[in-house]
């Protein structure tokens, strides 16, 4: 490592330290979605059952993408501190293009009710999820 | 695989005990397990979730799905669960209110009118 010159290494409170992933929209990599937002949601400093919570409602977001956008072959996440040194988490999940419509929702709309339970500051919009946990 | 499902014979009851994530990928294996044990006629299930480490809404309808099939034959669903996390998430969507839910598989068995074990 001496050959690495101190200043090469990255800030480490640098302007903008989101984690941005962009992975196949397939079932068996929500689960590598969970994985990253855990890692996050603790490198920010989320208690353990925030924590769970993020991890729950991530793997939400990413199944409901896939059940309401057939034919979806990207996911992309984007985490980040919502405020640097203060702990809070904004999420991104986003279907990256998610072609025809959002396949319309059934009356009891299980997906919704399990993030709106989950995720105090929700945004819902047409192959786009905000997940916001406040600091 | 990250989930395990196996059944048992108690008290006249089947006890299916389920571990590991319950999620969009690994829900089909549970709902195909589910079907076959109606389909052989074990219309009493219950399904026990104390190793269920991660449950969304895939695996709540899979579960819905099965109360559904075993009500179709005078049957019944109860659910073995303690663990705060796997709870909430049946509270958030109003389904503690479809589905009896217990803290041990002795007493959930007992609930459905089975032998104790």
């Amino acid at each position: 490592m001496s050959g690495v010159p101190p200043q090469a290494v990255p800030e480490h409170d640098g302007p903008d330290r989101a984690v941005e992933l962009e992975l196949p929209a397939t079932p068996e990599h929500v689960r590598t979605a969970r994985l990253v937002s855990v890692a996050v949601a603790r490198r920010v400093g989320l208690d353990d059952q925030i924590v769970e919570e993020v991890r729950l409602a991530v793997g939400e977001a990413c199944a409901r993408h896939l059940a309401r956008s057939p034919g979806l072959r990207r996911l992309r996440l984007e985490l980040r501190e919502s405020r640097p040194g203060r702990p809070g988490l904004h999420v991104l999940v986003l279907a990256v293009d998610p072609g025809a419509a959002d396949v319309p929702v059934s009356a009891d709309d299980l997906s919704l009710a399990v993030l709106q339970g989950l995720v105090p500051g929700l945004r819902v919009g047409p192959g786009r999820l905000e997940l916001h946990w406040p600091a | 695989m990250d989930l395990s499902v196996t059944s048992r014979e108690q008290g006249g009851r089947t006890v299916v005990e389920v571990g590991g994530e319950i999620d969009v990928y690994t829900a089909p294996v549970l709902r195909e397990r589910l079907n076959d044990l109606v389909g052989e006629g074990h219309h009493h299930l219950v399904v026990d979730m104390e190793n269920v480490d991660f449950l969304d809404s895939t695996g709540l309808g899979v579960l819905v799905g099965g109360l559904k099939r075993v009500r179709a034959h005078d049957g019944s669903l109860h659910l073995v669960c303690t663990q705060e996390k796997i709870l909430k998430v049946f509270r958030i969507t109003g389904l503690t209110k479809v589905f009896p839910i217990h803290a041990t598989v002795d007493e959930a068995v007992a609930a459905t009118g089975g032998a104790a074990g």
